[in-house]
């Protein structure tokens, strides 16, 4: 009960309920008649109804179409064996017979994060903004991950940087930078650390000496190489895999430490 | 209500009244626990850490439910990896949030900038609670649970839950005029 004797038989239960609708019909009616009678009463449910609207306001608010794409990620973790899947898209057909088709089976490992959970990461928004590089430099200026620059793309490629983001995926440290050209979208991640499965049948062909695997996580054509020992994921929606490919291996010649 | 639960044990069987969570029907509660994530975190994305840190120990291995409540159970365990990570955080390297104004990429399951706004206002408030009246805001008011079934989550009485709930409700409130309060100077002063 609360508030002395003039309000002895309302209690805070009372109060709560009737400001949220789910008090009993059985103690409404007396519930009612003690509140119009006390506008102390009356104040305390005015509160309380403000806070619950406010909070209701907000209810519609979902879950991010990245925290979907993950649970579905990590539903698929490995730890039970799953038939082999080879993703293979018309622009991978047309190049096919200059790569080396390998058939990587899921690996089962539980340790560590996976390239498609990595790849996770791109559908989520970018943090803050990135520099242009001056003069002629071929990466970003302030963006590295484990001691790596990103590459700057815009006058080469028509790629410019968007944005970037960091995260920790399993404990590891990661950030991407997403860069945009007339409506496509590309995420880079460097994911620092020992490399990571990629947990999917891949395509692997090499480039300019690097050994670049790709496979399609979630509807997004991903590339995966290492660049001094540390995972680079390159992911999009709408961009062809053999210009994911040519990104991966340009190496700005040579400002880009691989 | 999810009163125990457990590891589904190897070799043994589970009792009647007990059912395995079905982890196919866990994304049927994704944006109810995003938002209770957020009432905890105070933030989206320590509120998407959260969910996702969330989903992975659930479905880490088998478990036991004895009731039909999956939120409640799903609650629990969301607490619990709030409390958890929020110590393993402190000895970690931490990124640093940048402004949400700054977001490139479009993102369609996002809300719109006014409504964004109010969200993140008004999440970040339920966060600012102490820990007790925050809980209970979060199982009730956000998550949808009834007085029983926070109070099974939570593990406290149902009459404590209801006296919590009321305490937070008036606090959110009078802090929810504060900001008005704060608004309406800015116009003001905008306007003089």
């Amino acid at each position: 009960m609360i508030r002395g004797h003039r309000h002895r038989r309302v209690s805070e239960r009372d109060l709560v309920a009737l400001a949220d609708g789910s008090l009993p019909v059985s103690r409404r009616a007396q519930t009612e008649r003690a509140i119009a009678a006390s506008p102390e009463l009356q104040a305390d449910v005015c509160a309380q109804r403000r806070a619950l609207a406010a909070v209701r306001g907000v209810a519609n608010e979902s879950a991010p179409a990245g925290l979907r794409a993950g649970l579905t990620s990590t539903r698929q973790q490995p730890g039970r064996r799953r038939a082999p899947r080879l993703a293979v898209g018309a622009a991978a057909a047309a190049t096919a017979a200059a790569i080396a088709v390998v058939l990587a089976l899921v690996s089962g490992s539980a340790a560590g994060p996976t390239v498609a959970q990595a790849t996770v990461l791109a559908i989520r928004p970018a943090q803050g903004p990135t520099g242009a590089p001056r003069g002629e430099a071929a990466i970003l200026p302030r963006v590295r991950a484990a001691g790596l620059p990103f590459p700057y793309w815009a006058d080469r490629f028509g790629f410019g940087a968007a944005g970037v983001r960091r995260d920790r995926l399993d404990g590891r440290l990661t950030t991407t930078v997403f860069y945009t050209r007339a409506g496509e979208r590309i995420a880079y991640t460097i994911v620092s650390g020992a490399p990571l499965a990629a947990g999917r049948a891949t395509l692997t062909t090499t480039r300019a000496g690097t050994r670049l695997q790709s496979l399609g996580v979630h509807g997004r054509t991903v590339v995966t190489w290492l660049r001094r020992g540390h995972t680079c994921v390159l992911s999009a929606t709408s961009v062809p895999r053999v210009v994911l490919l040519r990104l991966a291996a340009w190496r700005g010649a040579g400002q880009i430490p691989y | 209500m999810a009163v125990a639960v457990g590891y589904a044990r190897r070799g043994t069987t589970a009792r009647s009244a007990e059912r395995r969570l079905d982890p196919e029907r866990l994304g049927d509660h994704l944006d109810r626990l995003y938002r209770a994530a957020w009432g905890l975190c105070g933030s989206r994305e320590d509120a998407e850490d959260l969910v996702q840190e969330t989903y992975a120990r659930v479905l880490a291995k088998p478990r036991l439910l004895r009731s039909d409540d999956d939120l409640g159970y799903l609650l629990r365990v969301l607490r619990n990896t709030y409390f958890s990570s929020r110590r393993a955080a402190r000895s970690r390297l931490q990124p640093d949030p940048l402004p949400d104004g700054q977001d490139g990429l479009e993102d369609r399951s996002l809300p719109g900038p006014q409504q964004a706004l109010e969200a993140r206002e008004i999440y970040a408030l339920i966060a600012a609670l102490p820990e007790a009246f925050r809980d209970a805001v979060v199982a009730i008011d956000v998550l949808g649970l009834s007085y029983r079934e926070a109070s099974r989550a939570l593990r406290v009485r149902e009459a404590t839950i209801t006296t919590r709930l009321h305490r937070a409700r008036l606090r959110l409130a009078d802090a929810l005029e504060g900001n008005d309060r704060g608004t309406e100077s800015v116009m003001i002063s905008e306007r003089s």
